[in-house]
């Protein structure tokens, strides 16, 4: 009998196609001048009457100058800084947190995990704008405040989709198997869960970067980030937005672009590889 | 054994399958479902079509109405049915067909009708597409389909969403909303399989008396060989794709030829022999589709295996020693005599 | 039953959970209660005499029980900017967020359903691909980076709307419209990109069941068996998607209502954080919470009286 062709795995590896990479390229390009931002060799982001104030785009200044006469270019560089600092940090330590505690419920399960569970739908049915308008009503606006209060809300979400993975994962016939065999707990929780959840982890961590950098944007849009002159991107949308228009919608358009592209990228991202983890989670 | 009594002329064919294969276009490439598969039934016969799950047998009875989705299908060869081309029909034509002509049911009630919808408003749905009646008139009739398909208080079961019934009455609602347009050709896909065995005699008599009664053709897929004994005139067995064996299934029942067809009987329990008869079972399973066999498919399997079978792929012949038709793909056939001829030509033996 | 009495207490318990925050709210606010209410200019004998009135000398159990009191009872307190009674601010502004909320989703549902049948019906065909590459776009889009591109181009540029301002339907119905139009179109494009791709591939899926294919078999033509057969059992995914989106929409319609300066709550609320007016904050945000949770509640309960098969098993 020839059994060795059912057995054998039919391993199509689906691509990720050309615009995965353009994104993970613009993604990587983003955070890499945002990080040197200081070091290359850009206008200040504040130093004003640099140029004439809304001079159109040209070799020098390639973005243009905004009302103040300040280099649009190195104040959306420079804006980034705040959207990546925000976006990356805030969802890494909701990972930590809520990732942690999901794998924990979701291995455990009994009362704490009915409890955990509770608990985050009940947070979950939060507006997530109420909180942080609270919370920088009562505290500063300072870019600690708005990313631990960010990861805040987005710890439910990531214990939420973990916990599911993990219930998923451990009852899967091998981690019933290491139970029988007496492995320790600890060690089927990081040896033989933790590597089948993480690539969910990444799917789930780019979307909410992506979401949290909107969060940022938008209490910076409201006024509510960062004060300025500092530049961030949801500040300079608002500025161009309120007051300049008519004059020049090219202060609004750059910083616009810059979030809706970085915006999309992670959402790209996070979909196609959780195409690709799906498509070949079935084939197995 | 059963027989019909009904006297069928020749000529009168209810359908005919030419050559017809039918193909899926997967991610691991193409899946051939159906094979070169050909057969003829007359007007007004009940024709069973039996294999094991994966052997083709849904696929084929929903192509003979071109039920697939056909966004990756391929479908070669022809369908005749009542003189109708149904692979040359366009969208609006099939869905002539399926008012006037052909109706099937499936499987599962439960799935196969609308959760929340009323049974009455499901079965007025085939009716109001048949026929044009008044809205009170087409009350009175769906409420005699369903007396006439067996659902006692059929004023109140009308106003019934599926879940509240039993799973014979829901069977019992398909087969209304099937026969509701009372069509020529009525496709059963494994009607009694999700029902309790208690019920599966009482839907077979009913299907068999509806048949009767309204002069269906009646295409019946099931795995029970008792099920296409107790009802069919003709059987046809599918293996992997490729029909194996087609006749009248006296014929096909009482003198297998291929090796497949004796197997499916052997496996099947039976009341009547001793209690020391062993039941067998095929060894092994189904060929993957995607790396068939390069012969014969029964082939890996098959008892009376020889190397020919291993090398060339058996044709679908003619047993021309009988007065009926009885077609079987095998090179080394159990038969009591060996047939001195083997027609391979499929088109001479379409009248029987 | 059982199941309306869990979502009950849960609801009980966020509500609970909302009013301890919102209490809390209250104290965190740097300085004393009472000053923060009656502002600086207070006297110190106006502070004391408030400081009884509140019960902040009081056991915070019982501090909390007046609070809840005077909290059910419509006794916000009154904006410290202007001296008005929140309630009365509320009052005025909830009108307009309730206006563009249910403008963008009835203009959502009126875009997602045809655009999401069509596509449904031809998976993967141009149409299908084309729309969801839209509505993938959409969903990415924030508010505040739509609102200027829509601002720019048709108040702006064409001119057919005006950029911000507000006039009640009650002054001009056709002038409130022009108003109107740009903020719920904002709002609903967001909404317009989750609905349609959640339409899409619940229909998608659905037609393929057994039951569509039955319905096929019947003769009865894609369209109808779209709209006669999935459609009840895709809207009940659709109201639980539209309860769930309630908390986005809410926020949303503020931000949006901030761009437009439409007089609404978010725009009450985003001003108050701004002249630091605590009592309208905590006021508006606690409602806004209750609110949600009051709707998701009855999207639940709904639900199951909707779903025949749910129906039953209660």
């Amino acid at each position: 009998m020839k059994t060795d062709i059912t057995t054998k795995k039919h391993r199509t590896k689906v691509k990720l196609g050309i615009f995965f990479w353009l994104c993970t390229f613009w993604i990587v390009a983003v955070i890499l001048v945002a990080v040197l931002a200081p070091f290359l060799p850009l206008d200040s982001p504040n130093k004003t009457f640099e140029c004439q104030p809304f001079l159109a785009p040209n070799t020098s200044h390639i973005f243009g100058c905004d009302d103040l006469g300040r280099d649009m270019f190195s104040r959306v560089i420079y804006g980034s800084r705040v959207s990546m600092f925000v976006g990356i940090v805030s969802i890494l330590i909701g990972m930590l947190i809520g990732g942690t505690l999901g794998m924990i419920s979701g291995f455990l399960g009994k009362k704490l995990d009915t409890f955990l569970n509770t608990a985050a739908n009940i947070i979950i049915s939060f507006p997530t704008l109420i909180f942080l308008l609270a919370v920088v009503a009562v505290f500063k606006h300072s870019l600690i405040v708005i990313t631990l209060s960010i990861a805040f809300i987005s710890i439910p979400l990531l214990f939420r989709v973990i916990r599911s993975a993990t219930i998923a994962v451990s009852n899967k016939d091998f981690i019933q198997a290491a139970i029988v065999l007496g492995s320790s707990k600890f060690r089927i929780l990081f040896v033989e869960i933790l590597p089948n959840i993480l690539s969910l982890g990444i799917i789930y961590g780019c979307l909410g970067i992506g979401s949290a950098i909107i969060a940022e944007g938008t209490l910076a849009f409201l006024g509510l980030s960062v004060s300025l002159p500092t530049p961030s991107w949801g500040n300079m949308i608002a500025e161009g937005a309120q007051s300049y228009l008519r004059r020049d919608f090219l202060i609004t358009l750059w910083p616009s672009i810059f979030i809706i592209v970085t915006v999309v990228c992670f959402n790209f991202i996070s979909q196609r590889l959780e195409h690709q983890f799906n498509s070949s989670d079935n084939k197995v | 054994m059963k027989k019909t009594s009904k006297q069928i002329e020749p000529n009168e064919n209810a359908l005919t399958v030419n050559n017809l294969s039918v193909s899926f276009k997967t991610e691991r490439g193409l899946l051939k479902a159906v094979d070169s598969v050909s057969f003829t039934i007359p007007k007004g016969s009940v024709l069973g079509i039996v294999g094991e799950s994966g052997s083709g047998k849904t696929v084929l009875c929903r192509t003979l109405i071109r039920l697939l989705p056909e966004s990756n299908l391929n479908i070669e060869g022809s369908i005749d049915l009542f003189g109708i081309n149904v692979t040359e029909l366009r969208k609006r034509q099939l869905r002539q067909l399926y008012k006037n002509v052909a109706s099937i049911i499936f499987q599962d009630p439960l799935t196969a009708l609308n959760p929340v919808m009323k049974v009455k408003h499901q079965i007025a749905e085939s009716l109001k597409l048949h026929t044009e009646t008044s809205r009170s008139q087409r009350k009175q009739e769906v409420i005699d389909i369903l007396e006439l398909v067996g659902i006692p208080d059929p004023q109140i079961k009308a106003n019934c969403y599926p879940h509240q019934l039993s799973g014979g009455q829901r069977q019992r609602v398909m087969i209304a909303c099937a026969i509701a347009s009372s069509p020529t050709l009525l496709i059963a896909d494994e009607p009694t399989t999700a029902l309790d065995t208690t019920i599966q005699l009482q839907i077979l008599q009913l299907l068999k008396s509806l048949q009767k009664l309204n002069q269906m053709t009646l295409i019946l897929v099931s795995h029970d060989l008792g099920v296409v004994n107790y009802i069919c005139d003709y059987v046809a067995v599918m293996y992997a794709g490729k029909l194996v064996e087609f006749g009248k299934t006296s014929d096909v029942l009482d003198h297998p030829y291929m090796p497949y067809t004796k197997a499916l009987l052997d496996c099947m329990p039976s009341l009547s022999k001793p209690k020391s008869h062993k039941l067998q079972s095929i060894p092994n399973s189904m060929p993957d589709p995607f790396s068939l066999p390069l012969g014969c498919r029964f082939a890996p399997r098959c008892t009376y295996v020889q190397s020919r079978c291993v090398i060339e792929s058996p044709k679908l012949i003619s047993d021309s020693s009988e007065a009926n038709i009885h077609e079987y793909a095998c090179f080394f056939p159990i038969k009591p005599i060996v047939s001195k001829v083997a027609l391979t030509s499929q088109t001479d033996n379409e009248n029987t | 039953m059982k199941f309306i009495i869990k979502k009950l207490s849960i609801l009980i318990v966020t509500v609970f959970i909302a009013s301890i925050f919102g209490f809390i709210f209250e104290h965190l606010i740097p300085g004393n209660p009472a000053v923060a209410i009656l502002g600086p200019q207070a006297t110190p004998h106006n502070v004391a005499v408030l400081t009884t009135k509140l019960g902040l000398n009081k056991s915070p159990v019982q501090q909390y029980f007046t609070w809840i009191k005077n909290f059910f009872t419509g006794h916000f307190g009154y904006a410290y900017s202007s001296g008005d009674s929140v309630k009365t601010l509320i009052a005025q502004s909830y009108t307009e967020t309730l206006e563009l909320i249910v403008g963008s989703q009835v203009l959502a549902f009126l875009i997602a359903i045809p655009i999401s049948v069509r596509a449904a019906v031809k998976p993967n065909k141009i149409f299908d691909k084309f729309t969801s590459v839209i509505s993938f776009g959409f969903y990415s889009f924030p508010a505040f980076v739509v609102a200027p591109i829509l601002i720019l181009i048709f108040a702006v540029k064409l001119g057919i709307v005006p950029a911000s301002g507000y006039v009640g339907p009650s002054q001009s119905i056709g002038q409130n419209i022009k108003d109107m139009a740009l903020p719920c179109i904002t709002l609903a494009l967001g909404s317009f990109a989750v609905y349609s791709q959640i339409l899409r591939s619940e229909l998608v899926n659905l037609l393929k069941e057994d039951f569509a294919l039955f319905a096929k078999s019947k003769g009865i033509s894609k369209y109808k068996i779209v709209f006669k057969h999935c459609f009840r059992l895709s809207s009940l995914s659709l109201v639980t998607i539209s309860g769930l989106q309630i908390s986005t929409l809410i926020t949303g319609a503020f931000v949006i209502e901030y761009i437009f300066q439409l007089p609404g709550l978010g725009t009450l609320i985003i001003n108050a954080i701004n002249s630091k007016d605590y009592l309208v904050i905590q006021a508006v945000s606690v409602l806004v919470v209750m609110a949600v949770a009051t709707i998701n509640t009855l999207v639940d309960i709904s639900y199951a009286f909707l779903d025949p098969r749910i129906r039953r098993e209660n």
